[in-house]
């Protein structure tokens, strides 16, 4: 089945089915939906508030309410054009994993990375593995290299984040 | 469309990470298909007139890749920490792969450090149970600072 197709069908199921019955899957997509709608507070509602977030290149895990709502607010700051789109999906009802590209261009600081007004554009591809308990994201691990985004951003050196070249 | 029993799947990529942890290069070959594709996200070795990439073909860059991975880390052992599988064949895998540097990895010279860093594959596995796609992300940036290096390419 083609990407297309997989997503049309998660879509389809997310849109026909009450929120208490939607899988891992149809909320992935919404979360990311949403976040590329830049509503964190949209994505922060298909999320339990004690969540497991794992954003681990960002050096942010912890629960949700406490690390992972603050990591979507930055994020949307800091890219104010923000695109997450979609290049596969799968799972089960209980977990996806979904594989993506996150585009923008920066416009504030993010993670320590001086805005350079350079309008320097991120485009990354990650993976998020997304569980799903009652209806809602129940944890969220995500997958990618920090060092593709320095690269990106002109960071040059681990030691100095904050310093762009 | 074929519908596959996810557990054949979930199999063959246990058998892959199981020859992984014996090193069995030849035998991680086997389990993909002749023209399996082969993606190591974040794997960039930057020259001065251009950059290698971890894309293309198991039988090519992914044999190579395996290959030099071992021989730089001798000790290099994997942990499947869970796998998940859907239908037709698609199977991921969080894997924490570790082992002890002994000598220089694309542009990381060995310190003789350690690492230990959690990775996502994703593969696809065929109707004759190969895998015919791999897809793998982790971050540089941590294993860089856990081997000691500080430039970013």
């Amino acid at each position: 089945m083609s990407i297309e197709a997989q997503l049309l069908s998660v879509l389809q199921k997310a849109g026909s089915s009450p929120r208490s019955q939607r899988d891992a899957q149809s909320l992935a997509l919404e979360l990311l939906e949403q976040l590329g709608s830049r509503d964190a507070e949209g994505a922060g509602a298909l999320v339990v508030a004690d969540a497991t977030v794992d954003f681990g290149p960002a050096g942010t895990s912890g629960n949700f309410a406490q690390r992972g709502a603050k990591f979507f607010l930055d994020l949307i700051a800091a890219f104010p054009d923000l695109r997450m789109n979609v290049r596969s999906i799968m799972g089960d009802s209980e977990t996806a994993v979904v594989e993506i590209t996150v585009e923008g261009t920066q416009g504030a600081d993010f993670l320590g990375i001086h805005n350079q007004e350079k309008h320097l554009d991120l485009d990354l591809d990650q993976a998020w593995v997304i569980t799903a308990s009652d209806g809602k994201i129940a944890s969220i691990q995500a997958y990618w290299c920090q060092n593709q985004l320095y690269r990106r951003l002109a960071v040059k050196r681990l030691d100095q984040i904050s310093i762009t070249g | 469309m074929t519908t596959r029993p996810s557990a054949n799947a979930t199999k063959v990529v246990e058998s892959f990470f199981d020859a992984y942890r014996t090193h069995d290069v030849e035998r991680m070959v086997d389990l993909c298909d002749d023209m399996a594709g082969f993606r190591y996200v974040p794997f960039a070795v930057w020259g001065k007139q251009r950059v290698i990439r971890g894309d293309g073909k198991v039988n090519t860059i992914g044999k190579i890749l395996w290959t030099g991975m071992i021989e730089s880390f001798p000790d290099l052992t994997n942990e499947v920490t869970k796998i998940i599988s859907g239908n037709d064949g698609n199977v991921a895998a969080e894997v924490a792969i570790s082992g002890t540097q002994a000598k220089a990895w694309g542009s990381i010279g060995s310190q003789g450090r350690s690492f230990r860093l959690p990775h996502l594959f994703v593969f696809h596995v065929n109707d004759h149970e190969k895998i015919d796609n791999i897809t793998s992300y982790w971050d540089s940036a941590i294993l860089c600072a856990q081997l000691g290096r500080i430039e970013i390419d």
